[in-house]
């Protein structure tokens, strides 16, 4: 059984300037361990993100929702061990 | 966009269900949940029977546990639950059990024999089971935030262990509060770190997190040095989160994260605030006026201040309960910021009535902030329900 991955860092979209963002969740996300997580807390379901993560790292990423709207959407990310 | 189709994903990708992750399932995390917020109520009423002779039984036992069912009854529980849930791992869990354990025992102990030791002990091993926990993200990804947030774990575990032991919950304050400040510390570090501060801002941390850590370890000790050294970490550290913390920058956008960077920033004016009144009084327990209001510009002005900023997004990783932000809630945090001012001119300028007012008013902050918070998630739960029993219905405009 696969155990889920943990959260190690926590990026909150709303608060970078919206050029940063993309280059801030894919490097830190780049960092990550196997079996490591990042969580991403936005104020929309960030789906788009979801498609450009398994073009780039198919089925190595773990994508769980922690909270979806109306307000606030978390994400947590993994690399899968 | 790539043309993978939705078969492809992993079972993991296909969660759609918020919460699902996180370890343990959210009906077993909710108990915690709960247990932790009776200590908080249990706390609140401790809090008056302090300012106040309170009519009911056992109030000056209960009023002994204030702080101790506060900062780990309460909080204890909610950031062990926090970080298990972040960590994933079921064995995390135990932490906050403990300590919700913990907060029970110590309210039941109030009117049963009970052994006097069991509480603390579980708060220890709850704390304890923090530290690992924090070891456990450090060893993911050692870096300046997520020692501070060790760190954190530790100096609570180290007031623990001191009060265990017998020593006065006086003497363990700073430890205690080392341990808010560094988690929260740590975690407003950990998102600047995407966005980092000047090179001179990123060398500045790691000493001023010592002199805070110094002082508090010294204070029992050492009084005068410690509590000089620790009052200097406070202001130090809360001009250097005023000074680099993105909230600077979200307080101008709206909504939501506007309304939890108002909350960063006047919390951080009172841990400021803390600082230089220790500094000017010599210590924190000179006298019973300057030890309620440095106190509670800590644990209130600061620390609910992060509370009520945080709950709309905790409490939903946390249990799956969504709490969408309303404007009343800054009601409850210029109740929290307007009382407290009282409390404090009360305490330093001697005039019981101001004090008194402002620490009854303090106590009907923190309840409109519960109560806010349960009304923002029962109407979202509400229109929910409805939108899932019409989704045909439309909306004819």
């Amino acid at each position: 059984m696969m155990s889920e991955p943990s959260v190690s860092t926590t990026i909150d979209v709303r608060e970078i300037p919206p050029r940063d963002r993309h280059p801030v969740i894919f490097a830190t996300y780049g960092a990550l361990k196997p079996g490591e997580a990042l969580l991403l807390v936005n104020d929309h379901d960030p789906k788009p993100l979801l498609y450009q993560f398994q073009a780039e790292y198919a089925n190595a990423v773990a994508w769980d929702y922690l909270e979806q709207g109306p307000d606030v959407w978390q994400v947590r990310i993994g690399k899968v061990a | 966009m790539g043309g993978r189709e939705m078969g492809n994903l992993s079972a993991s990708q296909r969660t759609s269900v918020p919460g699902a992750a996180g370890g343990l399932p959210v009906p077993l995390r909710l108990p915690l949940l709960a247990l932790g917020f009776v200590a908080l109520f249990a706390g609140i009423i401790a809090g008056l029977a302090r300012l106040v002779p309170l009519q009911i039984d056992h109030a000056s036992e209960l009023a002994a546990v204030h702080g101790p069912l506060m900062v780990c009854g309460f909080l204890g529980t909610v950031i062990g639950l926090e970080r298990a849930v972040a960590l994933s791992r079921v064995w995390a869990y135990t932490g906050p059990l403990a300590t919700a354990l913990g907060g029970a025992l110590l309210i039941a102990g109030v009117h049963t024999e009970v052994p006097p030791l069991v509480g603390p002990a579980l708060f220890l091993l709850g704390s304890l089971v923090l530290v690992l926990a924090n070891g456990a993200v450090m060893r993911l990804r050692l870096a300046a935030d997520t020692v501070v947030m060790a760190l954190g774990a530790l100096a609570w575990a180290g007031g623990n262990l001191m009060w265990l032991s017998g020593a006065n919950i006086i003497e363990l304050v700073p430890l205690w509060a080392s341990f808010l400040i560094l988690t929260i510390a740590g975690e407003r570090l950990e998102l600047s770190r995407l966005m980092p501060p000047t090179r001179a801002g990123r060398q500045l941390f790691p000493p001023i997190v010592a002199v805070l850590g110094a002082g508090a370890v010294l204070a029992p000790a050492a009084e005068q040095s410690g509590y000089t050294l620790f009052a200097l970490g406070l202001i130090a550290l809360a001009l250097w989160l005023m000074r680099y913390d993105v909230a600077r920058r979200t307080v101008r956008t709206d909504k939501l994260p506007r309304f939890i960077a108002v909350c960063l920033l006047s919390g951080y004016a009172w841990l400021a605030f803390a600082g230089v009144l220790i500094l000017a009084a010599g210590g924190i327990a000179t006298d019973l006026a300057v030890y309620d209001a440095a106190l509670h510009a800590i644990f209130l002005g600061f620390v609910f201040s992060m509370i009520f900023g945080h709950a709309p997004v905790i409490l939903p990783a946390v249990t799956t309960i969504q709490v969408p932000y309303r404007s009343f809630f800054y009601v409850h945090l210029a109740l929290l910021h307007i009382s407290l001012t009282m409390r404090v001119i009360g305490d330093l300028a001697g005039i019981e009535a101001l004090r008194v007012h402002g620490g009854h008013a303090n106590a009907a902050a923190i309840v409109l902030f519960v109560l806010a918070t349960i009304s923002s998630a029962a109407a979202a739960r509400l229109s929910r329900a409805r939108a899932a029993a019409a989704p045909a219905a439309g909306r004819k405009r």
